[in-house]
């Protein structure tokens, strides 16, 4: 996974902060190809607990993450107990790397 | 009171005419599109109120534009009045949060990650597009505080709008 060690303390950190420590966190998409280059850093995020508003903490939780990684493009997919999954899910669910 | 460079007063009202129009236009559809609250049951058959989808459609393209000419435009100008020139955008929010005008940095990212999950020809979901407007009133607030601000640091400085 392209990603370094304090890339992904940070991003365990936010996601900690901001939606809690029992939260499913995954990477996905290009970073997961140990060949490509770049990309974008695409992030799924799957609470146990429904949240007021997941749409505006995906923002925030994206926010934050712009703030300590850098201003580059992060994608952030927050999923809770009431989201209807769609085909993106089954993706970062069966093909992400969890961050543990 | 801090002197203002006249040299970079010109560019700086010419995108305040922009802002200001833009802020305007914000205004207006937000005002239409929440005066009469989106539920659910509209959202999910959004296809049949071809109204409610300009709406949502120019509130998201107004809140961008306003954002956009705002971030590229209106602050690195303004800070120009003060002879600072920020490359980065995030130099250019850091620079504006320390002159007042805006909030807080990391807000005004999020906002700009919200504005991303307003677009509704790609939000799959009706709930998801509902959550988002329901976060987008507030938000649309915070960016035209931050034009209402500037206006005010204008009164302040006796720097003439136009």
């Amino acid at each position: 996974m392209r990603l370094s060690p304090r890339q992904i303390a940070l991003i365990k950190q936010a996601v900690h902060d901001l939606v809690g420590a029992e939260a499913d966190l995954r990477v996905f998409g290009s970073r997961t190809n140990e060949d490509a280059r770049g990309g974008d850093i695409d992030l799924w995020v799957s609470s146990p607990v429904t949240l007021a508003n997941r749409v505006w903490l995906g923002a925030q939780l994206t926010a934050r993450l712009q703030m300590t990684l850098g201003d580059q493009r992060i994608d952030v997919r927050l999923v809770d107990p009431a989201t209807t999954l769609t085909a993106i899910d089954v993706v970062a669910q069966q093909q992400g790397i969890r961050l543990i | 009171m801090t002197r203002y460079i006249p040299e970079a007063l010109p560019s700086f009202q010419h995108t305040w005419r922009v802002v200001c129009r833009e802020a305007e236009g914000l205004a207006d559809v937000r005002d239409r599109l929440f005066a009469d609250a989106p539920t659910l049951e509209r959202i999910t058959e959004l296809g049949k109120d071809k109204a409610l989808a300009d709406r949502i459609e120019a509130f998201g393209s107004r809140f961008t534009r306003l954002q956009d000419q705002l971030g590229e435009k209106t602050l690195p100008r303004l800070l120009a009045l003060f002879g600072a020139s920020p490359k980065a955008l995030l130099d250019t929010l850091h620079a504006a949060e320390r002159l007042g005008v805006v909030n807080s940095v990391e807000g005004w990212l999020a906002l700009r990650a919200l504005r991303n999950r307003l677009v509704h020809e790609y939000i799959e979901s009706p709930d998801d597009l509902l959550q988002g407007l329901q976060a987008a009133e507030p938000a649309a607030a915070i960016l035209l505080n931050t034009v209402d601000r500037i206006r005010q640091l204008l009164a302040e400085r006796a720097i003439p709008e136009s």
